[in-house]
């Protein structure tokens, strides 16, 4: 692969929790900055898993409101 | 008496939001259609399928009658931090539920990473897969 060539993979899972890499391309401090334009406004970033950037699913738990129809 | 859900999100981007839901179908299996949804600047009152106001409100509404079948309407309703928080009533949960919001989540993020890859100049390839996930890979010279 090309030096200077920027690969980036991303992987959305069935529930839409979105991880992502970069495979080829700048390392470091430049490597957060890409995928955080990419992704920041996909949700909270965490680090509870190893990739480096790891975004939880935009769905959460719901909760029961009582109403007046069926 | 009947219970309606409020499932909360992370999904902050309308025109994202409205795009994915253009991506998905309703209880018939018809494609949601952009003109279908109605989106406001202030929260506007759910009806049910009698077309009696409910007391759930919200800014993006998808009305009874596209929803299918005698459903109630569908709506997102934005809150104070921003999110969308999607509120559904427990008839309509038969097919617009867990999964249903699941396949949302893919399309919102599959937009928003499209739309942010083209603005960065990236160019774009996508893999669906079987399960429902998608692998996008990016590149740019």
């Amino acid at each position: 692969m090309s030096a200077d060539k920027t690969e980036i993979v991303i992987e959305i899972d069935p529930s839409g929790a979105v991880s992502a890499d970069v495979v080829n391309g700048p390392g470091g401090s430049l490597c957060l900055v890409a995928l955080h334009k990419l992704l920041s406004e996909l949700g909270e970033q965490t680090t509870a898993r190893r990739k480096p950037a790891f975004y939880q699913a935009a769905v959460a738990v719901a909760t029961v409101k009582k109403g007046a129809t069926r | 008496m009947s219970a309606y859900a409020e499932y909360r999100t992370q999904i902050k981007d309308e025109e994202a939001l409205i795009a994915a839901l253009c991506k998905l179908t309703n209880r018939v299996g018809e494609s949601i259609r952009r003109e279908w949804i109605e989106r406001h600047e202030q929260p506007v009152t759910l009806e049910d399928y009698r077309g009696q106001p409910r007391p759930e409100r919200a800014e993006i509404r998808i009305p009874n009658r596209y929803v299918g079948g005698a459903a109630n309407d569908i709506g997102f309703q934005r809150q104070a931090d921003g999110t969308f928080t999607a509120i559904i009533s427990e008839y309509d949960r038969r097919h617009y539920d867990r999964a249903w919001l699941d396949k949302l989540a893919v399309e919102y993020g599959r937009e928003l990473i499209n739309r942010n890859a083209k603005k960065l100049g990236y160019r774009v390839t996508e893999t669906r897969h079987a399960d429902g996930s998608v692998r996008m890979v990016l590149t740019r010279r």
